[in-house]
């Protein structure tokens, strides 16, 4: 995946003269905000207008949750993830767990068309480690490449 | 100092009655010979009571019994924590990752990790329509 993200950089790179019509790639920083320690969330992203496909989806801030979160390995793989669930949870010791603001995942997205793509996201659940639901924010940040 | 020099081709009896036996040629076991030293060797410890034989037929028959155990054990956990999995373990009106955890959180650990990561997969895969539900 590493592999076919930097090459995928690279052409961006060679192409950039060209018209914004091409693929771009971009990615979208996706944070959770809980006063309480999370032990479990999932989300869902989706691009409310614009074309996007999801390509690559990266870990979050916190070593607890392990290397990578669950996702739709296949659909991103296949190239048609046009919106995306993610989750994780975290067996931890709840003194390990995260809380405050926390980046729980990074989307790595390939943007088409020449519209600007506006997003979407829906915290699904967030839970502390005995499964009590928090009442958590979420929100995300969207970077284009270009810093 | 004077040497004296025994030159005498006369060698003591029992001397040379040794060197004889030590040029006999030595005896050639043929596959007769083998096959008769092996029967008589199967004979001789075959008459005897045989006490190893004994202790692995108790030994066999106890570790069935405790595998046999831990075999239907085994089963009985892997049917509950099959039944459980893909379901709402925490009775919160939804199928999602906190019914993964609340299993993976259970003492008795009936699932398998490999059985709790498929759950996880099918929670956030897109052909459930995002919530598994």
């Amino acid at each position: 995946m590493r592999v076919f993200l930097a090459s995928l950089v690279g052409l961006l790179a060679m192409t950039s003269t060209f018209a914004d019509s091409l693929a771009r790639f971009s990615s979208v920083d996706i944070y959770i905000d809980s006063a309480e320690p999370i032990a479990a969330w999932q989300l869902e992203f989706a691009a409310t207008s614009g074309v996007i496909h999801v390509v690559g989806v990266e870990n979050g801030e916190s070593g607890v949750f392990g290397d990578a979160p669950y996702y739709d390995r296949e659909a991103v793989e296949q190239g048609r993830a046009d919106r995306i669930v993610v989750a994780d949870y975290s067996l931890a010791d709840v003194s390990a767990l995260p809380h405050g603001r926390v980046r729980v995942a990074t989307l790595h997205l390939m943007v088409s068309g020449d519209d600007q793509p506006t997003f979407g996201t829906r915290l699904i659940v967030a839970t502390t480690h005995d499964g009590n639901r928090i009442d958590a924010e979420i929100s995300l940040e969207f970077s284009d490449g270009s810093k | 100092m004077k040497q004296e020099k025994h030159e005498s081709d006369d060698l003591p009896e029992a001397l040379i009655a040794r060197l004889k036996t030590a040029d006999e040629p030595s005896p050639i076991i043929t596959a007769r010979v083998d096959r008769e030293i092996s029967n008589l060797a199967g004979k001789q410890f075959s008459s005897r009571p045989d006490k190893r034989r004994a202790a692995p037929v108790w030994f066999a028959v106890a570790a069935t019994m405790v595998l046999a155990v831990f075999l239907i054990q085994s089963f009985e956990r892997t049917d509950t924590g099959t039944a459980e999995l893909y379901s709402d373990v925490d009775g919160s009106g939804q199928i999602d990752i906190a019914d993964v955890m609340a299993l993976a959180r259970r003492s008795d650990r009936v699932a398998t990790d490999a059985a709790l990561a498929a759950f996880a997969m099918r929670v956030v895969s897109l052909k459930n329509d995002g919530d598994a539900s």
